[in-house]
């Protein structure tokens, strides 16, 4: 009993980790035999490094996937953040990303309300707020990119711990906090029966409107947090940076497993995600090549892993149809007073809704 | 007795909504030309008209001819940006080996036409399109980066230039091809079988398939169309360039996506027209064009832009639901 149990649970995360850990272990494997320049040091570093920016924008960005929209903005909202702290780098390392942060989940939270109230898809809004954000960046910098004064300011940020720096630091906790906010809280868990099902989620009582805003608010102010925190490390803003942000960040999610249809995916899914692509990043540095390599593979990987999934679904479901369909036969054959009604219950909705059978 | 006057309520109201979709875009549109030419003097010159005609091909062409996958309600080609870059470069290779513009032409329909149709594939199997697009287009750049190692091409000795120069009766060959195309596909979508289903895949994608339309067809229709529009804009960008990279047209994605909202098509998809998502870039084009007159910087242009794309998705949206109830 407590053996199968365990098989049962193992074999549900297989199931549900399988892709993502497969090709994070790949690539692992892969990196090491063909980037002689890969050591394990380089690896730890360069992937921990990687962590800050895109680690934390990936974690806010789930949070809308999770609810079923996608924020398009982040980019051009890490850029008018930057712009925000270094413009009030005079007051101080802490304060200046605080109110970076700030005006980014301010900004968020506007746009969610916007998207709840209307019922307008978040991808449209946030294609507009996309442009708007970063015309505001680039007014607050007159256009130009912008540095710090006293650059001791930010001294503070490049400490190294044990080959972690404060950004990563925080990258990691914003990963952990967000994964205890989305599976314990109740709020959290509103964010996942919105995107599941959204009308099942309004009959049921579930305040829509707010799981929306907030879970837009909570992209916001992580792509301003991350926007924030590499500017300061630089101790300059570029109000057009960050344009691959948003490449970079949707596809640490996906490449995790989180669905763009809404109601799947967790803190675990983007840190498999995270991992994949700070190890790419870091093993296209290690070896010296260009910049372009890991956007190839990055686009190389998401097709893969999406298809993997998209197969997968499809397999399971029709594999639990046939099941079912066996079950029902031997039922019949038995006698026809069996389970012919529950099992056609439960047969009804996978192959209807392979995306979210799990 | 109550029944028919409910639905002629209903009849009324979506009749006024309709009204509202069409003709908000096109009465922004001459509002716009009017401000312009009451508070800028410069605003109606046949110079300044002609620079902002010129300005909107290429974005025009790339949202006319996205304006299709959007009716097909796949959403909008994320990847947009990256194809016509790819175009830009396979024409500039082509005319700088010594080969005719009309072979890079070609090539460049070609293969983008090509790209396009292993899009919708995926796409059409249940593929996200955002997802398709997104990695499709991050592969392009990938590639297109790798093999021209990030350096500048550039045709010197050819006659490139003069495809984007022709001039006939005082307007260059781009917007005559912008007018051209977008009357194309405006044809296409309005009064052809293959459009038509097109539009019906959008709107209601359960009934096209019982009324046994091919959802694949109708989704190849529309990438094909798609990267024949990215194939013309960028062919025309590169010509009016004179050298590109792999970096170029990054902008033209979110450009086209603007333009093709601003027109008011609906994301949801069935509803639009490629004439509005002309009027739509025009308006943007127009916009930044006065607001460049009146002396503003770039930054309060760009953010006026967000505004108005925010503005009227917003308002056509909720005009939309008023007549749905």
């Amino acid at each position: 009993m407590n053996e199968s149990t365990m098989g049962r649970s193992v074999g549900r995360a297989t199931r549900v980790y399988g892709v993502q850990g497969g090709v994070l272990l790949a690539l692992v494997v892969i990196l090491f035999a063909i980037v002689p320049e890969f050591t394990i040091g380089a690896a730890v570093f360069g992937t921990l490094d990687g962590v800050a920016l895109i680690g934390i924008t990936a974690a806010g960005l789930a949070v809308t996937m999770i609810a079923g929209e996608l924020d398009m903005s982040v980019g051009s909202m890490a850029a008018l953040a930057g712009v925000i702290s270094i413009r009030a780098g005079e007051l101080g390392l802490v304060p200046a990303i605080l109110i970076g942060t700030a005006a980014g989940l301010v900004l968020g939270l506007a746009q969610g309300l916007l998207i709840a109230r209307l019922q307008i898809s978040s991808l449209v809004v946030t294609v507009g707020t996309w442009i708007g954000f970063s015309g505001l960046a680039l007014v607050l910098a007159d256009d130009r990119p912008i540095g710090l004064d006293r650059l001791t300011t930010t001294d503070p940020l490049l400490v190294e711990w044990l080959s972690m720096t404060p950004a990563t630091l925080i990258g990691i906790s914003v990963i952990v906090l967000l994964g205890l906010f989305l599976g314990f809280t109740r709020w959290g868990r509103e964010i996942y029966a919105v995107g599941g099902a959204r009308r099942e989620a309004r009959a049921a009582g579930v305040p829509v409107n707010a799981s929306l805003t907030t879970a837009f608010g909570i992209s916001g102010a992580c792509a301003a947090l991350a926007g924030s925190i590499a500017c300061m490390q630089g101790a300059s803003a570029d109000p057009r940076g960050f344009t691959t942000l948003l490449l970079s960040a949707v596809s640490a999610c996906l490449i995790g497993g989180i669905s763009l249809y809404g109601g799947r995916g967790n803190a675990v899914n983007v840190t498999l995600g995270v991992l994949t692509l700070c190890l790419i990043i870091a093993g296209a540095t290690a070896a010296g090549a260009p910049t372009y390599v890991t956007g190839l593979v990055t686009g190389a990987l998401l097709m893969l892993v999406v298809t993997m999934e998209f197969v997968l679904d499809r397999t399971v479901a029709v594999r639990r149809l046939n099941a079912a369909r066996s079950r029902h036969t031997a039922a019949l054959l038995a006698g026809g007073s069996g389970p012919a009604g529950p099992t056609r219950a439960t047969v009804a909705p996978s192959p209807a809704g392979p995306g979210k059978a799990q | 007795m109550t029944d028919t006057t409910a639905s002629a309520l209903v009849a009324r109201r979506q009749e006024v909504s309709q009204r509202l979709t069409r003709w908000a875009i096109p009465t922004v549109f001459a509002v716009l030309v009017a401000v312009a030419a009451a508070t800028t003097s410069d605003f109606l010159t046949f110079d300044n008209l002609r620079g902002v005609l010129i300005n909107t091909a290429v974005t025009g062409i790339a949202a006319v001819g996205m304006t299709t996958i959007t009716l097909s309600g796949n959403l909008f080609s994320l990847g947009a940006g990256q194809s016509a870059m790819l175009a830009s470069i396979l024409f500039m290779w082509v005319a700088s080996t010594g080969g005719s513009l009309v072979l890079g032409v070609l090539l460049a329909l070609a293969v983008l036409v090509a790209i396009g149709l292993l899009q919708s594939l995926a796409v059409a199997a249940g593929l996200n399109p955002v997802v398709t697009t997104i990695a499709a287009g991050a592969l392009i750049y990938g590639a297109v980066a790798g093999i021209t190692g990030g350096a500048v091409v550039s045709a010197p000795t050819s006659a490139v230039g003069e495809l984007a120069a022709f001039d006939l009766l005082g307007i260059p060959l781009p917007v005559w091809v912008f007018a051209a195309f977008t009357g194309a596909v405006w044809l296409f979508v309005e009064r052809t079988a293959s459009g038509r289903r097109l539009l019906l895949v959008g709107s209601n994608r359960e009934t096209a398939v019982m009324s046994g339309i091919s959802v694949r067809a109708a989704t190849a229709w529309a990438f094909a169309i798609t990267s024949i529009g990215l194939a013309i804009a960028g062919v025309f960008s590169a010509s009016q360039l004179g050298q590109v990279t792999a970096n170029n047209l990054s902008e033209l994605t979110v450009d086209a996506v603007a333009a093709v909202l601003v027109g008011g098509t609906a994301v949801s998809g069935g509803e639009g027209s490629a004439v509005r998502s002309a009027v739509g870039a025009l308006v943007i084009v127009v916009l930044q064009n006065v607001l460049l007159l009146h002396g503003l910087p770039t930054g309060v242009r760009i953010l006026t832009e967000g505004i108005l794309l925010v503005a009227v998705i917003s308002v056509l949206h909720m005009a939309r639901r008023k007549a749905m109830r």
